[in-house]
């Protein structure tokens, strides 16, 4: 090879050399240049010209560096680079609404943001350094960021108790106690109770087969025009707890065919005396007086019937028991009356009192329920049903235990089910990939998927066993929230609580106590030491609040609250040695440690005490704003027209010194009374006192 | 002050998801990483950047790739924010019921604390049924009368629901409820207040250059 030829090669070699070199720069340079290029990069540049617009610049700018910001939480397993680019999210100074986001800061919430992380509550990928890796919803990240109307999910994660902060969830866990969700699906945190729906053993003494039929094929029987139910005004609130399930016709007959047949162990017919009945059915205002007892009884604080005022129909009365606006046209008359007389002998689990009818008032109430909370109409679409072939029976059966029925309802001598739907435990944590669309039509998100399958069942999945429940958009978003909050994750230490326990009662009363509290069903509307319903008000203390001469004059005629209530005790027609033996032990056992009812001696009130508290009373303190004496003053606190009969005085005292250590929700301000005033409020409470209690008293009911 | 943004869309597409929490689909590409700076991190590991040492086709692909991160993307019609979508819970226009207000987090506790303790005297309808409003001389304010409530500034509130109507120059009717709430419950009260208010309550006007967006 020549020394010409070599330098040919050698330039050539040359121009190649130069050629990458040039490129060998240029992608040294792609880094960086991508770098710079980058989302959050960006994002940091443009906030430190935001800034530099704002009045308050060196204190935005005080710890701002210009490098990936993190969050690290390793005991959650948590790393978040959101406050990269949200630069301003815990800057009090940037919460105004024109700032622009990301800027802006993050709304007051009781967590600190530089603790918890963004992701812990917003889900999305903490990691992520675009705009699109962090928040994209419709890929199949292992968490897709929530949509802000569902984030109380995210609280539910951990907090498993009550939790007033989060209102959409926690309308969410009632609903999914009073929708029985727990009787098919395994459901974090949420206990199954003894008993679901009614128990149907001898449902065929009940009810008859065109009855169960039209149930099954539309379980309600009140509707608007539009589908929808309204009670106290609110729609959907007395829904009924059984889902429409899709059966077809054949199925509908073979399981109402079934049920009809049910009928092991009937209820007694109670029988009337032949001749009162022959005397009382005589009379023509026997409706009208039945009717009457109906209302004076207080039936309707726990059920509920349509009335229809001004063109508009509403439920009034209480969700406690079933609603009874047709009821007459669904029971049986005979069975009607051995109910009314002993429930738990039908159903042992029954939350209905056992009253103490007279013979005239339960056939009055009974011919009014039969004649007047009826719907002729309700079945008159219906064929005639003959009696149900034994093949229909025996199909009948069969359906009963395929289409999930004894997952809620028992049947003596049929297995109950457990666990009949899928495990909802984590539900909330699952991706795209575990979730089953098939062929549907919806959006493919967890949060659609959820939407989809509580709001239409068959839209995900035609041949799903899952029921129509037709809910409220309100409580489809509520039902949303508390699924996604149940990510199967062990409870945070401390907060194992359960979220709806099954409620075992802590309370345990023994003796002749004991029996009337069971007879009486107390436990249904008011609570004892922490178990009970919430409808009265909490007894737990009742004995140190109330005098016991008043409590037993109350047990014997409850009519004496306040007339604006809807809901009022019933009038159990008890027997005087009944009202002694719960005035008893109320008095004495239900009790609390923080009033010394020794601890204020009456007899020391003077009239001079008296005088200065009327004068605190009426002037200085206004009290008449909130409560009535006589017929003059306000309705938020309770009737004090009879409160020297009615309240122990060191109750009343301690009262006004913080009513919410007595009880936790009292509306009544906490307010800085001198000791001097306080015994001069309760020296004027004291000589507030009403011949005639019939009128007066109080204190009882919701809103207090 | 204006400020010149290199890239419009990722402003835009944050926009969009801030106020409908949706995405616009994803069509040509996405976004580099950001690389040298950041921290090790597990899943970084997963996502190596080019170093280089590549070969040229590689450096190639590298360049058109970061070109069309920062250029082409189509511009596409922002969805329609639904503020309520992203509420945390709402309350319904006292004075028109066909409108639903949207909450914030505060905003909803001051809800719930005003339908325990303040409903009864400042609204027409309660819980339990009936008002106590029309039995009080002087009427207490609704509390969505923004034409009352507007003018108040937060001090004033604050000391009237603290102190107590009697303290502040106010009707003795209205207690104190400064030891009943915490000091955050009176803030949230008062933030409900605002919120349903009508009509609507204006901040008063900060001082300083506003920030905009081109």
């Amino acid at each position: 090879m020549s020394a010409e030829e070599m330098g040919k090669v050698t330039k050539r070699l040359r121009w190649a050399f130069a050629v990458s070199s040039v490129v060998f720069l240029i992608v040294l340079a792609i880094s960086p240049v991508r770098d710079y290029l980058s989302a959050w990069r960006r994002y940091e540049r443009d906030y430190v010209r935001f800034a530099e617009s704002r009045p308050d610049t060196k204190r935005l700018l005080a710890d701002y560096h210009p490098e990936i910001d993190q969050i690290w939480i390793p005991q959650m397993q948590v790393v978040d680079r959101c406050t990269t680019c949200h630069q301003g999210i815990t800057r009090p100074s940037l919460a105004d609404a024109s700032v622009p986001q990301p800027f802006r800061a993050h709304p007051p919430i009781p967590h600190r943001v530089r603790d918890w992380g963004c992701v812990v509550c917003h889900r999305g990928q903490g990691l992520a350094t675009s705009v699109r890796d962090a928040h994209e919803t419709t890929l199949a990240w292992e968490q897709p960021i929530l949509p802000v109307r569902y984030i109380q999910a995210s609280c539910g994660v951990c907090h498993r108790a009550e939790l007033p902060q989060t209102p959409r969830l926690d309308r969410g866990r009632k609903l999914l106690t009073t929708l029985n969700c727990v009787g098919c699906h395994h459901l974090q945190g949420v206990e199954r109770p003894s008993m679901l729906g009614p128990d149907l053993t001898n449902i065929g003494t009940k009810v008859s087969r065109a009855w169960i039929y039209k149930w099954l094929k539309d379980p309600r029987t009140l509707t608007a025009s539009d589908g929808s139910v309204l009670t106290n005004g609110y729609v959907n609130e007395d829904e009924p707890r059984m889902p429409k399930f899709r059966l077809d016709e054949k199925e509908l007959r073979a399981i109402s065919g079934y049920l009809s047949t049910l009928s092991n162990d009937p209820l007694q017919p109670y029988k009337f005396d032949p001749r009162t009945v022959a005397a009382w059915e005589k009379r023509p205002d026997l409706i009208d007086q039945g009717e009457t007892r109906f209302r004076q009884m207080f039936c309707t604080t726990c059920h509920s019937l349509s009335v229809t005022r001004g063109g508009e129909t509403k439920l009034i009365g209480g969700d406690i028991g079933p609603e009874l606006t047709k009821v007459g046209s669904k029971v049986s008359p005979e069975w009607l009356a051995a109910w009314l007389r002993n429930p738990q002998a039908y159903l042992p689990h029954a939350e209905m009192p056992r009253y103490q009818w007279s013979d005239q008032d339960l056939y009055v109430v009974t011919q009014y329920i039969e004649s007047k909370l009826t719907d002729p109409s309700l079945l008159s679409d219906l064929p005639k049903f003959p009696a149900p072939a034994p093949d229909e029976v025996q199909l009948g059966r069969r359906l009963f235990a395929e289409k999930g029925c004894s997952s809620c309802h028992a049947i003596k001598g049929l297995a109950p089910q457990t666990d009949f739907g899928p495990d909802l435990a984590s539900l909330g944590s699952k991706t795209l990939s575990q979730l089953e669309f098939g062929n549907s039509k919806i959006t493919r998100t967890p949060v659609a998927y959820i939407e989809a399958k509580i709001t239409d069942p068959h839209s995900v999945n035609v041949a799903a066993r899952m029921p129509q429940y037709s809910l409220a958009p309100g409580d489809l978003d509520a039902l949303t929230t508390v699924l996604l909050s149940m990510t199967g994750k062990s409870a945070t230490p401390g907060m194992e609580g359960l979220i709806l326990a099954a409620g075992h009662p802590q309370f345990r009363a023994g003796g002749a106590f004991g029996e009337l509290y069971e007879r009486y069903k107390c436990y249904v509307c008011h609570r004892f030491n922490g178990y009970g319903g919430t409808l009265a008000p909490d007894l737990t203390n009742e004995g140190s609040r109330a005098q016991k001469k008043w409590i037993a004059e109350f047990l014997k005629n409850p009519q004496t609250l306040r007339p604006t209530l809807t809901f009022r005790m019933p009038q159990f027609n008890m027997t005087d040695e009944e009202v002694s033996v719960l005035a008893d032990y109320l008095s004495m056992a239900m009790q609390t440690p923080a009033v010394n009812l020794a601890g204020v001696d009456s007899q020391q009130l003077t009239p001079q005490m008296a005088g200065l508290g009327k004068q605190l009373y009426e002037v200085k303190y206004q009290c008449q704003s909130c409560h009535t004496i006589g017929s003059a003053g306000g309705y938020v606190g309770p009737n004090l027209t009879n409160v020297g009969n009615w309240i122990n005085p060191a109750w009343a005292e301690e009262w006004l010194k913080n009513p919410q250590s007595l009880m936790t929700d009292a509306i009544e301000p906490h307010r800085d009374f001198t000791d001097e005033e306080r015994t001069a409020l309760t020296a004027y409470l004291m000589t507030l006192k009403q011949t005639r209690p019939a009128q007066g008293g109080g204190g009882a009911g919701r809103g207090r | 002050m204006k400020i010149r943004r290199s890239n419009p869309e990722i402003l835009r597409d944050a926009q969009t998801f801030c106020a409908t929490g949706v995405l616009p689909v994803l069509e040509h590409g996405r976004d580099g990483h950001g690389t040298a700076s950041v921290a090790a991190s597990p899943r970084r590991a997963t996502h190596g950047t080019a170093t280089p040492g590549c070969t040229l086709i590689i450096a190639l692909a590298l360049v058109l790739a970061a070109g069309s991160a920062t250029s082409c993307r189509e511009n596409r019609a922002a969805a329609m924010p639904d503020p309520l979508a992203r509420a945390y819970d709402s309350e319904s226009d006292w004075s028109d019921s066909s409108k639903v207000i949207p909450l914030n987090y505060q905003q909803a506790q001051g809800k719930r604390v005003f339908y325990q303790y303040c409903v009864w005297c400042h609204a027409d309808s309660t819980p339990a049924g009936p008002s106590n409003r029309s039995n009080l001389n002087p009427n207490p304010p609704l509390a969505n009368d923004g034409a009352t409530l507007n003018p108040l500034s937060d001090d004033f509130m604050r000391n009237v629901i603290t102190m107590g109507g009697a303290a502040t120059g106010k009707s003795a009717a209205m207690p104190p409820w400064g030891k009943t709430l915490s000091q955050d419950d009176i803030d949230a009260v008062m933030a409900f207040y605002r919120a349903i208010a009508q009509p609507p309550y204006q901040p008063p006007a900060r001082p300083g250059p506003k920030y905009s967006v081109r």
